[in-house]
């Protein structure tokens, strides 16, 4: 009969589920009818049948019923309930610091996921996101990529749209240079009037929104734009300039300033842009056509100002590559017509629209990716850390709770019913920490909002396999951290247990020491990584620049003027007037600020050897810029008003020299840059500034005269700044009537640069501590435990002639010995992750001990400190009172 | 109906119960119902029925001998009930009343249909 054995499998499966009552007779039946089907049809057949004939008697009828043990088990889950609370009120420490351990740990991970979730979802909800690219440009230098610049000219994108087959539309988009003041006269000639930043006004095609899918809340999206002077503004812009008018459809809008000053008519209300997309911080959008009416726009048929980005949207089913390589024989052909360059290749990289926030690869991205998916690893060591203090405190405890086990075995409860209290134990306490959590996440919201400067809604944005998977990291958390505890509870053998044997072996490196080791390596790796990014931040906020803006106040010049001429005798005689106030040192006139944007930016060669190019970025000063931010000359002279006789005379900077091959800054002088057929002599070499962060390269750049800037640069002696600020305002109200004063320090300014980087580690330092915090809090609670477990044996030594110290000693010993260990373990892993961070920088610090000793003595000074207090007491209890009860 | 509730299968696994008088049990049940009827019928489907049957009171079971062909297993007998034949009874009296009802045209037509 061999092989005819029915499956033993599905036999046991429905006894499984089989009501024991019916279970003989029909498993009888079914042994029947499977020997009748293998005389009939085989044993094939047969399996199969009886397979399908089990599989139908899944059903109501036959499935055995639980209610008798349904009755049961409620009254030994009202039990279990009991006893958890009754152990929660004896422990109450470990179980605040379990409670809180755990709600801590995952209020700070669900910040951290609405955090990364609005991060991640950045452009994500355009409808065309996967069509959407934008045109990147970058040269290929001796099969070198140069630098990729997000910027192309504004015939590009008009030009692929037209040649290229499967693109669909294209958009430019160009902010406002320097911002411009908005002024709003109602019929009453009442005026609104508002300063908006430069990024706050775009100069955009129409396609703009039907490519970006931005709620339209008043107008005709196919008409937006389309003719000139016309103007979309956001419902905040609305709420600011017509807080009475709900349709101020066709209000006239003036601009003063910008590249296109003028009145522009509202044509649509956008609803205020969600906070996960680019283009956040516009709230002006004006018609492209009006910023390409500009006379320098009219020369080189939209070839030469490279300042605009292009977005194109490619059709459906359009081939990206074959899109690409059109777009780079379109520049080329370009290139032959205006100017051959031997060794250099044009090439054009398309963006996808959705990677532009977190994988740009043009510049220096604050946030990558990676930074991101770092933050959900430390939001998962956060919560780690709270589930292995409760493993840490539960196991610890088990003896205390020996008893009732032996009681409960005696009894004749199965381990699998002991398993089932403790695990209830856990889940309860997750349970709590949970509920915790969420009104600590909810309650904590305003301090996320306010290090990131986005504002959240509470759980929204969570995509949904974000909520399974925290749902899964929760339940699974909560059952192995409850699971541990559990088996060690129950396995106690009743008999040792009831004799009241009670001792805790104290393995040398059991479970427990791996597990405290385990947290005491996130703990030093985020210590030391929090160490690292403030002393880098600090050491590029402190490195000598080659200038100095720490007293240097920037004040906007005027926007809203009627007569140029005027204007100008008026920045003349402000810059005076400013000069007589004391504590001002030097007032100076500019276009551009350290930090800023440049001007102007080429490809140029020294006259000498006219075939090697290289990009330059120009600024343009007037003659006080050097005195006002005490630059120093290395060779030569800075710019003179009287000396302007010879045309484009520049100062350089001393990365231009050296990329130029000019020799030392002494010969550099003289010498002359040449664009086409355009000269520029150099007249003084300046020791090298940052005009960027370092978080960049120095770039050659120079300074070129311009005596009608739009920012003045105010030096300020350390006097009363207050008052002098007083002053200038005044000086300022008075001639130039009608624009806002607005000021800021040029400092301030630059570290702007720094917002991104300084809002990880605002982030990162948060958490990390919160990580600490917890990890302390099962220190605190274990040490805490064994000291007490310890008090005889302190009595004992003392009694023996042990002094206070030798036994601080040894209850320090054994976690040090677990920091030591933690460090070995961590240092390694930190040197990989701080390398990888520090290579963001073009300026960085070395990788030297102090970055790793000096958290490690942090956290000893920290452990000390949690566990120092029980230490001592303990240690410092007269014998008699641990020894005389026995 | 309202006395005796009887769906159109338990019928069928009644009246069958009544045929096999003494013989019967889960299998010779299904076999007997799937030749007359020319239907499979699964052992859940039975044992269901039988059950809700038995719950009603139209038949009884009890345990019968065990053999080494079942692998060991007793077989579960089944027998009518007195409420079991009553319902039977009630069962076929209402079909033939009703079948008495219908107008001869109605069957003549079905002749020419």
């Amino acid at each position: 009969m061999e092989g005819h054995n029915p499956p033993k499998l599905i036999l046991r499966f429905f006894k499984w589920f089989c009501s024991p009552g019916l279970h003989p007779y029909l498993e009888g039946d079914l042994l029947e009818l499977y020997e009748y089907n293998i005389q009939k049809k085989g044993v094939r057949k047969a399996k199969w049948r009886l397979t399908l004939e089990v599989i139908k008697l899944f059903r109501p009828a036959i499935i055995r019923s639980n209610r008798n043990q349904k009755l049961n088990n409620l009254g030994m889950v009202k039990n279990y309930y009991t006893m958890a609370f009754r152990s929660v009120k004896k422990n109450r420490i470990n179980t605040a610091i379990n409670v809180f351990g755990i709600a801590i740990g995952m209020a700070a991970a669900l910040l951290i996921v609405q955090y990364t979730s609005l991060e991640f979802s950045f452009d994500e909800f355009h409808a065309k996101k996967d069509q959407i690219f934008r045109v990147d440009r970058t040269v290929i230098r001796n099969g070198e990529e140069a630098r990729r610049r997000h910027t192309t000219t504004y015939q590009l994108a008009p030009t692929i749209a037209d040649q290229v087959p499967g693109v669909e539309r294209y958009t430019r988009v160009h902010p406002v240079g320097d911002g411009a003041v908005v002024t709003y006269w109602s019929k009453d000639q009442s005026q609104k009037q508002f300063f908006e930043e430069e990024q706050s006004m775009l100069f955009v095609d129409q396609a703009f929104f039907e490519m970006f899918d931005f709620e339209l809340l008043q107008g005709s999206r196919s008409a937006l734009l389309s003719s000139s002077r016309s103007i979309v503004i956001t419902e905040e812009v609305r709420q600011r300039y017509f807080p009475d008018n709900d349709n101020p459809l066709g209000e006239i809008l003036k601009i003063d300033g910008s590249r296109q000053p003028g009145s522009y008519k509202v044509s649509g209300i956008l609803e205020v842009l969600p906070e996960n997309t680019r283009f956040k911080k516009a709230q002006f959008f004006l018609p492209m056509q009006d910023l390409l009416k500009a006379e320098q726009y009219k020369e080189g048929g939209g070839w030469n100002w490279s300042n605009f980005v292009s977005y194109i949207q490619l059709e459906q089913n359009a081939d990206i590559s074959q899109v690409r390589s059109e777009a780079i024989n379109i520049i080329n052909e370009r290139n032959e017509q205006a100017e051959e360059e031997a060794d250099a290749v044009s090439n054009v990289v398309l963006s996808a629209l959705p990677d532009l926030h977190l994988r740009d690869q043009t510049g220096t991205a604050g946030l990558t990716d990676e930074r991101l998916q770092f933050f959900l690893l430390v939001a998962f060591f956060i919560v780690a850390v709270a589930w292995l203090n409760y493993i840490n405190l539960s196991t610890a405890q088990a003896m205390q709770r020996a008893k009732e086990v032996g009681i409960r075995k005696v009894i004749g409860a199965f381990r699998s019913q002991l398993l089932q209290q403790f695990m209830f134990e856990a889940l309860i306490v997750n349970v709590f920490g949970l509920l915790l959590a969420f009104a600590l996440a909810y309650g904590s919201l305003p301090l996320l909002e306010d290090i990131t400067g986005k504002s959240y809604v509470f759980g929204q944005g969570i995509p949904m396999d974000v909520w399974i998977l925290l749902v899964g990291v929760f339940l699974v958390g909560t059952f192995l951290s409850g699971f541990y505890p559990a088996i060690i509870l129950s396995r106690f053998n009743i008999a040792v247990v009831i004799k009241g044997v009670t001792s805790t072996r104290n393995r040398k490196f059991g479970l427990r020491q791996v597990l405290v080791t385990f947290q005491l390596v996130i703990a030093v790796f985020l210590i030391s990584g929090t160490w690292t990014v403030y002393r880098q931040l600090n050491f590029m906020q402190n490195q000598d620049l080659g200038f100095e803006m720490e007293k240097v106040l920037t004040v906007k010049g005027p926007f809203v003027f009627e007569d140029a001429e005027e204007n100008r005798k008026r920045l003349d005689l402000f810059r005076s007037e400013l000069l007589e106030i004391s504590g001002i040192e030097q007032v100076s006139i500019s276009r551009a600020l350290p930090g800023g944007d440049y001007n102007w930016g080429s490809e140029l060669a020294s006259e000498e050897t006219p075939e090697e190019e290289h990009s330059i970025l120009m600024m343009m000063v007037d003659e006080h810029f050097q005195d006002a931010y005490s630059m120093e000359l290395l060779a030569g002279r800075f710019h003179q008003k009287e000396l302007q006789a010879v045309p484009h005379q520049i100062v350089v900077n001393e990365t231009l020299v050296k990329q130029f091959n000019l020799g030392t800054p002494e010969e550099a002088v003289g010498k002359r840059l040449k664009n086409e057929n355009l000269y520029f002599p150099i007249i003084g070499v300046l020791k090298d500034y940052h005009w960027y962060s370092l978080k960049e390269e120095k770039v050659p750049t120079f300074l070129y005269y311009d005596g009608a800037g739009v920012h003045f640069s105010i030096k300020m002696s350390a006097a009363d700044v207050g008052a002098s600020l007083i002053r200038i305002q005044e000086r300022y109200n008075d001639l130039f009537p009608g624009n806002p004063f607005e000021y800021r320090f040029v400092d301030d300014y630059f570290n702007e640069q720094y917002e991104s980087d300084r809002r990880f580690r605002q982030i990162f330092s948060s958490f990390s501590s919160i990580a600490v915090i917890i990890a302390c809090l099962g220190l605190f609670g274990l040490a805490s435990f064994t000291v007490s477990l310890r008090v005889k044996e302190i009595g004992i030594r003392k009694v023996l002639g042990a002094k206070v110290f030798s036994i601080l000693v040894m209850l320090f010993k054994d976690y040090l010995l677990l920091v030591v260990l933690a460090s070995i373990i961590g240092v390694p892993i930190l040197y990989v992750a701080i390398d990888r961070w520090l290579k963001d920088f073009a300026y960085r610090i070395n990788i030297t001990p102090d970055l790793f000793l000096v958290p490690l003595l942090l956290l000893i000074m920290i452990m000390i400190f949690t566990i120092g207090y029980q230490s001592i007491t303990a240690a410092r209890r007269n014998p008699v009172d641990s020894l005389r009860s026995e | 109906m309202g006395k005796y509730q009887l769906g159109e299968f338990e019928e069928i696994v009644l009246l069958t119960v009544g045929v096999l008088y003494g013989e019967a049990y889960g299998v010779s049940i299904k076999l007997s119902i799937e030749e007359k009827l020319q239907r499979n019928v699964s052992v859940g489907a039975l044992q269901s029925a039988l059950k809700r049957l038995e719950e009603k009171g139209y038949v009884s079971s009890k345990e019968g001998e065990s053999s080494s062909a079942r692998g060991g297993r007793p077989k579960l007998y089944f027998t009518l009930t007195k409420a079991g034949r009553d319902a039977i009874e009630y069962a076929r009296q209402i079909r033939n009343e009703l079948y008495n009802e219908i107008p001869s045209i109605a069957l003549d037509l079905k002749v020419v249909g």
